[in-house]
């Protein structure tokens, strides 16, 4: 018989992945573009894995920027499997870096880069451990038709959407306990930063209306650590939670474009469609088109030109 | 589909879990490991102020030591009054959230920051915001007075 958690380790064809991949990164060299390093005086509290590091690397604006540089290029590099893996690590150890930096030259947290930066490091942890695998099915021009994608890659995306969301609901309540969505917070912090125009008009003149959203965030995040582990719970907290960023933009234009990816990659039924149809795909063995056989080994997501085994 | 297994997989899966799972509960906030507390308060009273110059132009709160020092952070309201986690501190200043600073600590604030900013004396309004009403957000005009020199 075989053991329980064997689902972790079994592999499919790997366009799951490779769709995370881009979106991920596509969504994170967005991110990366918002990273605005500052001066100020610090403060000796260790926030990141740099806190540790000498003063004159921690809050030195311009290693930002060449973070953000080197992220991007490895970036690009890997979305067409070039360097692997380590275009792969170096991607995800460069904006890891980049956002690091910017913490700590910052005067508060900013919690939009968590989610997309864990994905990243799925992703490269995935790249690092099956990087034979893949290596050899990108010069056999099979790469595609191959099953290189484990299945803890989305079990993993899946448990940080339920992890980060579920303690961010239950520090709230630790925190403050059924007295958050008491309406008043939201309506002041509309006042202070709320964009202006209808929504804002509307929350501040209701107290019912800024309690009703209050509770529809708390119970999006607190129920997402159980719902995120069943696969029938999944499309509700994934519609929750993607809510709860659509009205975070509309109200007050914070954009957290990461996590919603991640979200969505996640809770939605896209690993299960895209595996199941992908399997139905046949190698072809077509002869290859003009043109470098590199870059149409990397197009044939459907096999056309892939050597049947 | 082909299943397969090795240690050294599990094992860096295992630590990574553990890692994500263990860093926030140790260090609370520690990149890209976190706990997420951020908006975690629940505050009710938040202040605005209207400086103006003699002449009647509207100027900064923020050059009179006035910027409002909150970003809805855990560990960092009046309910926890204790400085934020984050790298750097805030310059130090008096509007914070959920406080209504008396009339002497803004004035003294003020008084503080003239010279700075270039002005004999101002003109400031203290609003407080909050729950006194039911449904809408009171704003409510605490004080109003000229500011010069001690």
């Amino acid at each position: 018989m075989s053991p329980p958690w064997e689902w972790l380790f079994r592999r499919s064809r790997p366009h799951f992945g490779v769709i995370a991949l881009w979106a991920t990164l596509l969504a994170c060299i967005r991110l990366s573009g918002l990273l605005l390093p500052g001066q100020g005086i610090p403060s000796g509290d260790r926030l990141t894995l740099l806190s540790w590091a000498p003063a004159a690397v921690r809050l030195n604006p311009a290693l930002v920027h060449g973070a953000v540089v080197l992220f991007v290029c490895l970036a690009l590099a890997w979305m067409v499997q070039a360097l692997l893996p380590w275009s792969a690590v170096g991607a995800a150890a460069a904006f890891t870096v980049a956002v690091a930096l910017t913490q700590e030259q910052s005067f508060f947290v900013d919690h939009m880069f968590h989610l997309a930066n864990l994905a990243l490091w799925s992703l490269a942890l995935w790249y690092a451990i099956c990087r034979k695998e893949i290596g050899a099915a990108l010069a056999a021009g099979r790469f595609w038709m191959e099953p290189l994608l484990p299945g803890w890659l989305h079990a993993l995306l899946v448990f940080h959407v339920a992890w980060l969301y579920g303690l961010a609901g239950i520090s709230k309540l630790l925190d403050s306990g059924l007295d958050w969505p008491n309406g008043v917070s939201l309506q002041l912090w509309v006042l202070l930063w709320g964009k202006p125009g209808a929504v804002k008009t509307a929350i501040l003149s209701s107290r019912a209306l800024a309690q009703a959203l209050q509770w529809g965030a708390l119970s999006a995040e607190v129920s997402a650590l159980p719902l995120a582990f069943l696969r029938r719970g999944r499309i509700a907290s994934a519609l929750a939670l993607l809510g709860f960023h659509v009205g975070q933009q509309v109200i007050f234009g914070w954009w957290f474009v990461g996590n919603m990816v991640v979200i969505a990659l996640a809770l939605l039924p896209i690993h299960a469609f895209v595996c199941a149809r992908v399997e139905r795909w046949v190698p072809r063995g077509l002869p290859f088109p003009p043109g470098p056989r590199w870059l149409w080994t990397r197009l044939d997501a459907r096999g056309r030109y892939a050597v049947p085994p | 589909v082909s299943p397969r297994f090795s240690r050294r997989e599990a094992g860096l899966l295992a630590a990574f879990v553990v890692l994500e799972v263990g860093a926030p509960l140790v260090f609370e906030e520690m990149y890209p490991f976190s706990r997420m507390g951020l908006f975690t308060d629940a505050p009710r009273v938040a202040v605005a102020y209207d400086v103006k110059s003699p002449e009647g132009r509207a100027l900064d709160p923020q050059d009179f030591g006035l910027g409002l020092a909150y970003v809805g952070e855990r560990g960092f309201s009046a309910r926890h009054p204790s400085p934020h986690v984050s790298g750097l501190r805030e310059p130090p200043g008096l509007h914070a959230i959920d406080v209504i600073p008396s009339e002497q600590d803004v004035v003294k604030t003020i008084q503080g920051h003239l010279s700075d900013a270039g002005v004999a004396f101002v003109d400031v309004t203290q609003w407080a915001y909050g729950s006194a009403l039911p449904g809408t957000l009171e704003r409510r005009r605490v004080f109003q007075r000229d500011v010069g020199p001690p």
